[in-house]
């Protein structure tokens, strides 16, 4: 049977996008079961607005962004969050040790779960690498400014969940995010 | 290039985000290749963050994860098309009722005559009939067929039984019918006829034939000036047995 142009695009979005969109789905909520639905939805309304997407070339982005929205829509209901504050971050904890202990998965998401919204996922789209921080802040309708400055902010948290801290940060304090700027 | 402008750069200077201008990048590298404190910190940054992106983004996908997908997408598909279909249906049915309805209505209302509405006929009849003169002819002439004409004043009024446009050599012509059937009957038709239409010049040698003709069938002809309007002529095709029109016309001013 021949299948329509907007099915073969659909199907294409699947095949090149579907396995960054669980990823990111994951990072989100943390939960397998969650993720698969969230990645299912991104797709069913991607099939349901196809023609919304003007620029091919722009597939990815519009995907993050309808499975961000497809997201925060479920997060509205969800009242058991529990998330740490970020007003008082800012530190470093340097210098790095020489070997990096490997991550635990469970304490990275344990990490990334602590993080508001609003700071887990600029920190999520920027350890996906292909995201720039144009593209960070378009996806949040932010000034590339307030990215950063999340971003700095939500390092140092994971920094702090998930390294050591040296003995000699320990002994001479940490030092400011911003020193030598 | 100074260290609090490169530590402010190096946020940008990410392998594949390629978000600095290549110019910036080149100066930004060789301000690490003089600085040890810069270069430091930026290797340590981005060993951090590939550390950590690693870890991000290593999440194992759920068997037949794809296949799922694909297929809940089909069988959207599917519904969606279903859906299409039914609300198709449904507009058909619709406009199949819609059509059988006017057809019902044609055929039970819309073909039958209309119902009879006695009272316009008769205030048709007698705003054209009643109290007849010249100047309600020439009105009644003028309202419905735009036409200016002068109607014979010589005639009594009170005989006018009938008047309507006809048509003669393709032209409309005014006529007028006046009857009297008191003792004797005498009937004539007029026909009002101007220079605009016809050559009125030989009218009456052009009727010479045409009115003996008519004498064998009873019927008599004759052709009448207009006072009030000179352009204008009457035909005057009557019937009466005296070979007189003058039971039909005014009684002539004395003295005249």
């Amino acid at each position: 049977m021949r299948t329509s142009g907007r099915q073969r695009t659909v199907e294409q979005l699947v095949e090149e996008h579907y396995a960054a969109l669980y990823r990111y789905a994951y990072r989100l909520t943390g939960l397998c079961a969650d993720a698969e639905d969230l990645t299912q939805d991104t797709f069913l309304k991607a099939q349901a607005h196809l023609g919304q997407l003007r620029d091919p070339g722009r597939a990815k982005p519009w995907l993050f962004s309808i499975l961000r929205n497809a997201y925060l829509h479920r997060a509205r209901s969800d009242k058991q969050e529990r998330r740490v504050s970020l007003d008082e971050v800012g530190d470093l904890p340097e210098p790095l040790p020489e070997a990096l202990p490997a991550v635990d998965p469970e304490r990275l998401q344990e990490a990334l779960n602590e993080l508001p919204e609003v700071f887990r996922t600029p920190i999520i789209l920027y350890y996906f690498e292909d995201f720039s921080y144009r593209d960070i802040a378009d996806q949040m309708d932010l000034p590339i400014g307030t990215v950063m400055s999340r971003l700095a902010r939500a390092k140092v948290h994971l920094r702090g969940r998930l390294l050591p801290v040296a003995p000699e940060v320990l002994a001479d304090g940490p030092r400011r995010a911003t020193d030598g700027l | 290039m100074d260290c609090k402008t490169a530590r402010l750069l190096l946020d940008f200077h990410r392998p594949r985000s390629g978000e600095l201008p290549p110019e910036e990048a080149a100066e930004l590298e060789r301000h690490l290749g003089a600085c040890p404190e810069c270069d430091a910190s930026a290797r340590a940054e981005r060993r951090l963050d590939d550390h950590f992106g690693r870890a991000v983004r290593e999440v194992p996908l759920p068997d037949r994860l794809r296949e799922r997908l694909l297929a809940r997408l089909k069988e959207q598909r599917g519904a969606a098309l279903r859906s299409k279909l039914a609300w198709t249906a449904r507009g058909v049915a619709v406009a199949a009722a819609l059509l059988l309805g006017v057809f019902l209505w044609w055929h039970y209302v819309g073909s039958k005559p209309p119902r009879l509405d006695p009272w316009g006929l008769i205030d048709k009849d007698f705003a054209k009939y009643d109290s007849p003169s010249p100047e309600k002819v020439e009105n009644w002439f003028l309202t419905h067929h735009k036409i200016a004409m002068v109607a014979p004043r010589q005639f009594l009024y009170a005989h006018l039984v009938d008047f309507d446009l006809t048509t003669f050599e393709g032209k409309p012509v005014p006529k007028l019918v006046f009857q009297r059937d008191e003792g004797v009957f005498i009937r004539a038709r007029v026909y009002v006829l101007t220079g605009d239409q016809f050559d009125l010049s030989a009218i009456r040698a052009a009727l010479t034939d045409a009115a003996a003709d008519l004498e064998s069938v009873g019927r008599k002809l004759t052709v009448e000036d207009s006072p009030e309007a000179p352009n204008t002529k009457y035909l005057i095709i009557y019937e009466s047995p005296g070979e007189s029109l003058a039971p039909l016309k005014a009684p002539p001013p004395p003295g005249a």
